[in-house]
């Protein structure tokens, strides 16, 4: 309701803040999770570069309902995560399955909430209040396919608490020539 | 109108096929993420059960350089200490009380030579089964006394350095790390045809650290494996079999100049042993 009595101008800042809460958040579980420094930098490279973007994108274009394109560069970044998150896990964890690990359960719950509305979100701005009405409940179903995922992957993690990290090739520390 | 009717329709296609695609394309990856992670859980069971089998060689091989050392033991005993005594106790028969004086005298001293020979031999064979620097000084002493006899020989510089090892690990520890270090410099002695050898001792994280590393041919992680699962490598196999009873980890690699070759053992720390 707070958001339908704030003034047109201001929603797209509160929709834009929306955003870049939602892409730190699941970033920041993903960043928890993959092991290589390499790829960590690579996060914190994209996301500085997403949020100038998002701020230059506000600061400088109007739109009609949503932040269609920052919200198509959230869902592509955090798919490329997600897959690099799976390709760690499937590397280095050999021992016990990737559905036993709560992280993936989060991880199909963000697919499925991203790729349920991801055309939605990307072709909105085009869209009549009547194809809204009707595809908009899409995107509901895949926001509670995603919460009943993120419940269920809360139960997994209390149901295996051990396996919440990667391990990884030990390092043995340097003895050379002392 | 039509043209806007159209555009329309075409954009509720796209958006509904490509919801349908990008749902398609989570379920399609999640299935092959399991099934992925399914055959490489296969392939790890298959890899468990060869390390099973590996495990049966080295005891094998564990129990087969056992029965040789009790057979090289027994020979030494039977065809060196025997023979030894079985002269002395010809030169004291009881045909000497009726000898002159400067006879009795002769076999005696002869007869006490032999004796000395033989503590000597059988000093050497116990030494050679426990070394007494090592039993009563420690790894870093035993691994000195190694390295200058080597060193000693003139065609290979062997040097150590022991960083931390004010606590020393248990004697039965010991024994089976300068035993690993035996193996390895022997290896290193009789393949690598390296003109130095330097060994490093450090301590961290609760883990008891040893490095060598050797300028000759040596070998890397997959051919130490490769060797352990094939017939040959004895050596290597009561290595392994060593450090697992030791429940260490051995790694072999080539130091990143490409110059030298290197074996860290990394032996889990107990609590303090005071000599």
């Amino acid at each position: 309701m707070v958001y339908y009595e704030t003034p047109k101008d201001l929603r797209k800042y509160i929709q834009a803040f929306y955003t870049l809460l939602e892409y730190s958040f699941f970033t920041y579980i993903f960043w928890l999770h993959i092991q290589k420094k390499v790829f960590k930098i690579l996060i914190l490279i994209a996301s500085v570069l997403f949020i100038i973007f998002q701020i230059f994108f506000v600061t400088t274009t109007t739109f009609k309902r949503l932040d269609s394109i920052p919200i198509g560069i959230e869902t592509i970044l955090l798919f490329i995560y997600i897959f690099y998150f799976f390709y760690e896990f499937s590397k280095y964890i050999k021992d016990i399955y990737i559905y036993n690990h709560y992280t993936f359960w989060i991880a199909v719950g963000i697919m499925i909430y991203l790729g349920g509305s991801f055309f939605f979100y990307i072709l909105i701005n085009n869209l009549t209040p009547d194809e809204i009405n009707r595809f908009g409940n899409m995107t509901f179903v895949a926001e509670i396919i995603k919460n009943l995922l993120f419940a269920f992957s809360i139960y997994m993690y209390k149901k295996h608490p051990v396996n919440h990290i990667l391990n990884h090739p030990k390092n043995f520390p340097n003895l050379d020539m002392i | 109108m039509f043209l806007l009717q159209a555009t329309n329709s075409s954009t509720t296609t796209a958006l509904f096929l490509g919801t349908i695609g990008m749902l398609v394309l989570t379920i399609g990856l999640v299935v092959f993420i399991i099934m992925h992670q399914r055959r490489v859980q296969r392939f790890q069971q298959k890899l468990q059960q060869m390390e099973i089998e590996q495990q049966k060689m080295m005891l094998n091989a564990s129990i087969k350089m056992q029965e040789e050392e009790r057979q090289r033991l027994a020979a030494d005993l039977h065809d060196d200490a025997g023979p030894l005594l079985a002269t002395a106790r010809l030169y004291l028969n009881e045909n000497l009380v009726n000898q002159d004086k400067v006879n009795q005298l002769q076999s005696i001293f002869q007869a006490r030579q032999i004796i000395d020979d033989t503590i000597q031999l059988i000093r050497n064979i116990s030494h050679d089964l426990m070394p007494p620097t090592l039993k009563n000084f420690g790894l870093e002493s035993a691994i000195n006394d190694l390295f200058q006899k080597i060193s000693g020989s003139g065609t290979v510089n062997a040097s150590q350095r022991f960083h931390d090892y004010k606590d020393r690990l248990k004697p039965e520890k010991e024994l089976l790390v300068f035993r690993i270090i035996q193996e390895l410099i022997n290896n290193i002695l009789k393949h690598s045809n390296s003109s130095f050898i330097h060994l490093t001792q450090n301590v961290h994280a609760d883990k008891f650290y040893l490095r060598i590393h050797h300028d000759g041919r040596g070998i890397v992680q997959s051919d130490f494996e490769k060797l352990n699962k094939s017939n040959i490598g004895l050596g290597l196999k009561n290595i392994g079999s060593r450090i697992r009873l030791l429940q260490g980890e051995i790694l072999f690699e080539k130091d990143i100049s490409q110059t030298y070759y290197k074996v860290t053992i990394e032996v889990p720390k107990d609590e303090p042993y005071s000599s």
